[in-house]
């Protein structure tokens, strides 16, 4: 079938791209036919050029896909402004010839940026130097006039050299895409319902992330772009591009790649064949999500920090909220702030599993992001409580030789025998009075964390606490409720189990004593719990995975991936299995990974850290082993059925309303590419109604929406 | 803390088909997709009156994000005023917002000082799981404001919104932008115009 030649040749691609990324273009140039040009015309300041393709060679000169791309981009930007005054080609000569060395340094940049500007724009105040700061607020707003009138001058190196771009993706992308996808078709009416949602999904995941990737675009070829032009020119130099803008680069670069590689394709094979968009094609591209959209870890990691910068520097900078008001009103942006505009990664980002229903990959690294942002959370946590602690005082009398080396106390240090993916955690803290031996009573102020218990005092000028007796590990603590009401006794074992300090504990009242007992009792348990599920996981994983993807599997395992082990194989070996054909792809994930069924690890099956309540009850956010999903059988057995069977297969059981989350039920029309591929093919109306009654379920909720 | 004055954020949580997407389109476009429900913008914009002149409304659709606790975060220290919406044919939807609650709690220290409206969604449909008086008393529980609406029957939706910023006290909002037009508010629908989607 042609198709299955076209997925070939996909895989192929995908392969030559990832060892060379700049042979890619001259494939995909003969590959990818170019539909019009979308009205609103990339003036794409990240990648390098797509004038000059033909020569491998004028690819790897930086210098003449510079000057070349610079002269488009100008242009481009004057559209985009809305302008209609176009530079002659005088003058976009003069760029490139002024441009002819890339090695200066940075001052004799600046220098020859500015004396071009002066050239240029000789409506400008004076472009020299900036000196006084009154004058600086008169000097930006003319020069943002004149990047009204004229367009953005040029690519700022910090763009084009810094990141290699010029290797990668040359082209032009083409997002434009048809009013509606029955435009693809010469009579839509003809479709099936269930083909006819299908149909709307994907062109909902095409549109949207067509729009996404403009979006994106405002943000970097007009705020970051404009931003860094205007530090060529001296202004605004304060202004540090990465802390506002991170690394959204690298995320214009991913979803253009996977505009370019997976989603473009499938369109253009529509576009050429008249025929329904194919989820399959789709679903081969996402399987490597996981890899392709590694930059969104960077990214959401550091949008707290972005927001926060942004928000100091719009209050305190008033050359920045000029120009940031400058940029806002330009009709791209759509009426929308700069902070909402960087806030879309991760809105976009959680969207994806509404529209790709059940590809595995896409769940397991969101999953995935979303832990380790968690982690962050609760080490920001951590490291409040240890800043807290002023000194480590529980050897009385210690001599200097004590002193120096020993007499301290690290919180931060990760748990011993439990995986290094856990955190320590605060579970209870609160005054006591403590009673040890034959020593009177003393006020304390005790402090229970994940895997220890730490008894200190208050160091009162200081408003921090000195640790005064050995930090107690939990397991080797047995707690006993006494008699007096609020009252429980601590003895402290060592390695022979014999006591070597017991401490008895008052609390203000007998509830909270109980709570004391009660919350020490739980740690305990949790304890033991993620003492076991490390022990097991050191016992499986040499088994389940090549050293190469050991680290990714940890990573996976600890956002409770139930979907992380197959994600990760395929991702090796996409190249080889991806051109199958394409009916078969789907099941192929379980199939291949027998070894998969057979992991006893309790925590490879579990998952939706969000159902749990992370705030209250930290204890059970990683519970989850308390708590198994009930997804989580269904989605392991999904393996043991052999492909042919999937008729009256997984599907149905696997999205029980009982365990799949209410968003992914009323997605309606999502992609689900195992059921979608059916609505590919036509096939008797005998046989749909057989699955119909095989899958009751499904089919019953869907029509409730 | 969002302290931009010139815009007021509204964020919208819920469990996955609830509702909230139709809700605000409901409010925004005045539209209903029985069936449908396309995975929606995320940010929608809507001009208002504040203490006299005007103001933008910005309603931000948390659609696809509840399992993601951490990244729901982000959404929250954005926020001024939060609905927390479930469907009353779910009591499911209705335990789902507890975690999200204490997240906005945690996030925002105080919340008698933060409109937070509970709505039940779906008041139209017969299958009821949920109570009036039981998100009645979940909402006293939270000391917020409560609602049931209807997105299909556009029941109490603009009431909604109106409601929601009537709960802010340090300002005074309105929907209706009365009488006169401001000059930026004609730029804004100007923009609006121009503005045919990408």
């Amino acid at each position: 079938m042609a198709w299955e030649e076209l997925h070939a040749e996909k895989a192929e691609e995908v392969c030559v791209c990832w060892e060379r990324p700049f042979f890619f273009v001259l494939f995909r140039g003969n590959m990818v036919r170019f539909v019009g040009l979308s009205s609103w015309r990339s003036w794409d300041l990240l990648h390098g050029d797509s004038e000059s393709p033909g020569s491998p060679l004028a690819e790897m000169k930086p210098t003449a896909t510079y000057c070349q791309g610079q002269a488009r981009r100008r242009k481009n930007m004057t559209e985009f402004l809305g302008e209609t005054n176009i530079p002659t080609p005088d003058s976009l000569g003069q760029i490139g010839g002024s441009l002819p060395g890339i090695g200066g340094g940075p001052d004799s940049w600046k220098n020859r940026a500015a004396s071009r500007f002066s050239g240029f724009f000789s409506s400008n105040t004076g472009a020299g130097p900036f000196g006084k700061e009154a004058d600086r607020l008169e000097q930006l707003q003319s020069k943002l006039h004149s990047y009204t009138l004229f367009g953005l001058p040029k690519v700022p190196r910090q763009l084009s050299f810094h990141h290699d771009s010029w290797e990668e993706e040359e082209e032009e992308t083409d997002l434009a895409l048809e009013d509606s996808w029955q435009k693809l078709l010469d009579n839509p009416e003809a479709l099936t319902r269930r083909q006819f949602h299908q149909q709307e999904a994907i062109w909902e995941l095409l549109q949207t992330e067509a729009t996404y990737i403009k979006k994106l675009r405002v943000i970097t070829d007009l705020f970051l772009c404009g931003l860094l032009n205007l530090q060529e020119s001296g202004l605004l130099t304060e202004v540090e591009p990465a802390k506002l803008f991170s690394n959204i680069q690298e995320i214009v670069r991913l979803h253009t790649a996977l505009w370019n590689q997976v989603m473009l394709p499938v369109l253009e094979k529509a576009r050429r064949g008249r025929t329904l968009l194919d989820p399959t094609d789709l679903y081969h591209g996402f399987r490597t999500f996981g890899s392709r959209f590694q930059p969104y870890i960077l990214y959401c990691m550091e949008e707290e920090g972005l927001m926060e910068n942004m928000r100091t520097l719009l209050r305190d900078n008033e050359l920045f909220r000029t120009y940031v008001t400058w940029a806002e009103t330009h009709k791209q942006c759509n009426r929308l702030k700069l902070p909402d505009m960087l806030a879309k990664p991760h809105q976009r980002l959680t969207k994806y599993p509404l529209l790709l229903k059940s590809v595995a990959a896409v769940e397991g690294f969101i999953n995935s992001v979303e832990s380790r942002m968690r982690q962050r959370q609760e080490r920001q946590k951590l490291a409040t409580i240890s800043a807290r602690i002023d000194s480590y005082e529980a050897v009385e009398g210690s001599s200097e030789e004590v002193e120096k080396e020993y007499n301290c106390f690290d919180l931060m240090a990760p748990m011993r025998g439990i995986s290094s993916e856990e955190t320590r955690q605060l579970h209870l803290e609160g005054a006591l009075r403590m009673k040890e031996g034959k020593d009177s009573r003393m006020d304390v102020y005790c402090v229970l964390f994940t895997d220890l218990l730490l008894i200190t005092k208050p160091v009162k000028r200081v408003e921090k606490v000195k640790i005064i007796r050995q930090p107690l590990l939990i397991h080797n603590v047995v707690c006993k409720e006494l008699k007096d009401p609020g009252s429980f006794i601590l003895i402290y074992l060592n390695e022979f189990k014999s006591a070597v300090a017991a401490y008895t504990f008052q609390a203000n009242s007998a509830t909270q004593g109980r709570s004391w007992v009660d919350a020490i009792c739980n740690v305990q348990n949790q304890h033991q719990r993620l003492c076991t599920e490390e022990v097991l996981r050191q016992q499986n994983s040499p088994k389940t995975c090549t050293p190469g993807e050991e680290d990714e599997l940890e990573e996976e395992e600890s956002s409770n991936s139930t979907t992380s082990s197959p994600v990760l194989r395929h991702k090796d070996q996409q190249n080889s299995s991806q051109s199958d054909g394409s009916t078969e792809t789907l099941s192929v994930m379980d199939i291949d990974e027998p070894g998969q069924h057979q992991r006893p690890s309790p925590n490879m099956n579990l998952k939706r850290t969000g159902k749990i309540d992370s705030d209250v009850a930290p204890l059970s956010e990683r519970g989850e082993v308390q708590q198994p999903q009930p997804t989580s059988p269904h989605r392991v057995h999904s393996g043991l059925y052999p492909e042919h069977d999937r008729e009256a297969g997984p599907e149905g059981e696997e999205m029980d309303p009982q365990c799949r989350s209410l968003s992914m039920d009323s997605a309606y029309g999502t992609l689900s590419p195992e059921s979608l591929l059916r609505e590919l093919q036509p096939q008797p109306a005998k046989a749909r109604r057989e699955r119909e009654t095989v899958r009751p379920r499904t089919r019953s909720r869907k029509r409730q929406k | 803390m969002p302290e931009q004055s010139n815009d007021y954020r509204v964020v919208v949580f819920g469990a996955g088909g609830v509702g909230k997407s139709s809700l605000v389109l409901r409010f925004v476009k005045g539209t209903f997709r029985d069936t449908y429900i396309p995975t929606v913008e995320d940010t929608y914009r809507q001009v208002i009156s504040c203490d006299k002149s005007v103001c933008t409304l910005q309603i931000t659709d948390t659609t696809g994000s509840h399992q993601f606790p951490a990244m729901q975060r982000l959404s929250i220290s954005k926020g001024h005023a939060f609905i927390l919406v479930y469907s009353i044919t779910s009591k499911q939807s209705l335990e789902e917002l507890k975690p999200i609650y204490q997240q906005v709690l945690a996030i925002k220290g105080n919340v008698e000082a933060i409109p937070i409206m509970l709505v039940g969604n779906k008041s139209d449909e017969t299958q009821r799981e949920v109570d009036t008086k039981d998100g009645e008393a979940q909402a006293n529980q939270w000391k917020c404001a409560f609602m049931e609406t209807s997105a299909k029957t556009n029941h109490n939706v603009t009431e909604l919104f109106q409601e929601l910023l009537n709960l802010d006290k340090k300002r005074n909002m309105s929907l209706n932008i009365d009488g006169k037009r401001s000059g930026k508010q004609s730029r804004a629908e100007r923009l609006k115009g121009k503005c045919s989607v990408m």
